[in-house]
């Protein structure tokens, strides 16, 4: 499936972005783009919506990285709902130590 | 403004029509016309019309054209409209007022009674067809000369010549030149999707920038698409030209109201110039692609350098000219692309020998033990690696590792990595005193403890200094102590190895320790440590083994990867022989998409 990433900024500070589809090397800088614009509005928080994202290469995990490197590692980003894949993907490399897991967003 | 009939009888006297009629007729035929009036820009017949009367043009100026192309430009004097009532069938053009024109017209029925009942009237008529017959005739010989001596004479030219300057600038100036043209800008379209002015000569202001001239051109790109909206710019003839392929044929463009010439007028009022009659047209490559605009201004008679507008035989020449320039513009593109593409293959290659350096010769065999490797590139250069060196006399290091990218980029971090591994790595075994190390095996811990741990010290590197390309690798790094066989690893991020026994049953994965090197800095890498028992191999392997495709797109998975590892191992070198054989079945031929490696540590029974 085309992948897709949507944006909006809430009132709170917080940056929630929604992926769908297959996240991979050649729609990546989408997701970079979003990620930066997040950075950019000085979002406190960075809550990724993945409940429909059904796969993430590697290039996926570099956005991750550079979230973490543009926004600040004081910055939390929330991974939220992701499908077996992708939680595999994360957790193999073991980036899930430096972004937090959840099921649901409203947990938050 | 209606005239009078002495008025009209002077206007008809000089019309090649009337040249053998009496005063008398003229006065009978001036009675029956009738003044019509246009504003600029309004269609007088359309084509496909049936003609009912003919015009004289008293003043003012129209244009005859159809769809795309403009046929002739007509002024005073001339007459509009008489083949549809010679030959009774439809108009074959439009006929569009290009200023205020006024006409005098004359009913059909009164026209063929004048050419029934008066001879002179249907010689008249007879002089106007031989004038335009040999006007057309002058016009074919004009484009065979054109042909002959300029066109076919350019081309080759043109394909040979290997300056993009000279290039441009003698498109520009011999297309300048078949129009007797007084200015004209030549434009490429660059890779930003904008038109930038590569050449302009303006001859009576003695302008003459860019191309060879070596003075630059002080005007911006112009861009094809609005760059908020993302909406094709028609506004500018230029970009309007570029954008649909389709040549532009202006009288004069103060008159214009299709597009802005705002730009130009400005230059005219900067410089006193009177921008008049404009051509634009695209240079179309062999693949129908628009890669550059010419534009003429002001076309001059010959004679008496009055400016006039292009005609459509001009046009057409020009056009041809274009045609021949995009193709040599294109070859000279092509020329350059594949210089560069040797050069670039020549880089590539001397990388693939400086990576095959980066990635050990000879395998260390201690006594027991085989060590057995499998590497292949997915192109030229990889970001997989691996590596195994004697730390000291006693134990080994070795590494397998992939970085998160493929390619020139990958390599340059594979290196990096690498050499930092194997630095501190060495570094180890060198700073720690005999009494600080308690045995070998806890050597490693203790090196964590002082803050020596290789990983975390090339983790900390790549975290804090490489940070632009976010860039990360997955390694496992392991010290093996021969004579015990134990092994102290970590793993930060990459595919679990599999410890199997000699029957070829998983007795252990050996899953993450920390993150991947690179995603964050400050981790504390912790290791693990296991005894590898004689028969037992320890498989290691880059996610280029499960995620190999098939030629459908499918993925060998790791599930397959693992039966073939469920089989009794004689030696290391047949279990990755195994996995080899079973890979190239499945990819039938299919380019790699990924990277390959495998290394195999198997302690011999005893």
């Amino acid at each position: 499936m085309a992948f897709s990433v949507t944006s909006k900024i809430l009132k709170n500070g917080t940056a929630e972005l929604t992926l769908v589809g297959e996240l991979d090397a050649s729609v990546a800088n989408e997701f970079k783009a979003a990620v930066e614009k997040a950075a950019a509005e000085k979002a406190k928080k960075l809550v990724l919506n993945m409940k429909d994202l059904e796969f993430m290469a590697s290039a996926g995990l570099r956005v991750l990285v550079f979230a973490k490197q543009k926004m600040g590692y004081d910055v939390d980003i929330y991974v939220i709902a992701a499908q077996a894949a992708v939680r595999d993907t994360i957790e193999m490399t073991g980036f899930h130590h430096s972004v937090i897991m959840r099921d649901e967003f409203s947990a938050i | 403004m209606l005239s009078t009939v002495d008025e009209r009888v002077d206007f008809l006297k000089n019309s090649l029509l009337f040249t053998e009629t009496s005063p008398e007729t003229l006065v009978e035929i001036a009675s029956k016309l009738e003044d019509v009036e246009f504003q600029a820009d309004e269609i007088i017949f359309h084509t496909g019309d049936l003609g009912d009367c003919l015009y004289f043009i008293k003043s003012g100026q129209v244009r005859v054209h159809d769809a795309d192309r403009n046929l002739a430009h007509l002024g005073a004097h001339d007459i509009i409209g008489e083949m549809a009532l010679l030959d009774s069938k439809p108009q074959t053009a439009t006929v569009t007022s290009i200023e205020k024109t006024a006409l005098l017209r004359l009913d059909k029925a009164f026209f063929d009674k004048l050419i029934r009942e008066r001879i002179e009237v249907a010689q008249g008529i007879i002089h106007v067809l031989s004038r335009r017959l040999r006007l057309q005739d002058q016009e074919l010989d004009e484009t065979r000369d054109s042909l002959e001596n300029v066109i076919l004479p350019l081309g080759i030219a043109l394909s040979t010549e290997r300056n993009l300057d000279h290039l441009v600038e003698r498109i520009l100036v011999e297309a300048k030149k078949l129009c007797n043209a007084d200015a004209g800008t030549m434009y490429l379209i660059t890779a930003e999707k904008q038109l930038k002015f590569s050449i302009m000569i303006t001859d009576s202001l003695k302008i003459a920038l860019g191309g060879t001239t070596g003075k630059e051109i002080p005007f911006p790109p112009i861009p094809l698409m609005d760059i908020n909206t993302g909406d094709p710019n028609f506004h500018n003839v230029s970009t309007y030209v570029a954008i649909t392929g389709k040549s532009i044929n202006i009288p004069d463009i103060y008159q214009a109201k299709d597009f802005d010439f705002s730009g130009t007028m400005a230059f005219d009022k900067r410089t006193g110039y009177r921008s008049t009659s404009s051509l634009t047209v695209p240079l179309n490559n062999h693949l129908g692609e628009v890669i550059g605009v010419l534009q003429l201004f002001n076309a001059q008679n010959l004679l008496t350098n009055q400016i006039i507008p292009f005609n459509s035989y001009q046009q057409l020449v020009v056009e041809s000219l274009a045609s021949q320039a995009a193709v040599s513009l294109n070859t000279q593109e092509l020329l350059r692309r594949q210089e560069i593409l040797v050069k670039i293959e020549h880089d590539v290659q001397v990388a693939r020998q400086i990576q095959a350096d980066f990635l050990p010769d000879v395998l260390p065999q201690p006594e027991g033990w085989e060590i057995e490797s499998f590497f292949q590139p997915a192109r030229e250069v990889a970001g997989d690696f691996y590596d195994a060196f004697m730390i000291d006399d006693q134990r080994v290091g070795f590494v397998i590792a992939d970085v998160c990218d493929k390619g020139v980029g990958a390599a340059l971090f594979m290196a990096l990595s690498r050499s930092l591994i194997r630095s501190f790595g060495l570094i180890n075994s060198r700073t720690l005193s005999p009494t600080q190390g308690t045995s070998p095996e806890s050597q490693m811990l203790d090196c964590i403890q002082i803050g020596l741990d290789p990983i975390g010290l090339t983790n900390n590197y790549i975290a804090q200094i490489h940070t632009k390309m976010n860039m990360f690798v997955t390694l496992f790094f392991g010290i093996l102590d021969p004579q015990g066989g134990v092994l102290t690893y970590i793993n930060a991020g990459h595919n679990p190895p599999v410890l199997l026994d000699s029957a070829g049953r998983v007795k252990e994965r050996l899953t993450l320790t920390g993150p991947a090197v690179g995603l964050m800095p400050n981790i504390i890498y912790t290791s693990r440590q296991l005894t590898i028992e004689p028969g037992d191999a320890l498989f290691l392997f880059t996610d280029g083994v499960p995620e190999s495709h098939n030629p459908e797109g499918k993925l060998f998975t790791e599930k397959r990867m693992l039966e073939l590892l469920s089989q009794p191992i004689p030696a290391a070198g047949v279990l990755i022989n195994r996995i080899v054989h079973e890979l190239n079945d499945f990819m039938a031929g299919t380019n790699p998409f990924d990277d390959i490696t495998m290394l195999t540590i198997r302690r011999r029974l005893e």
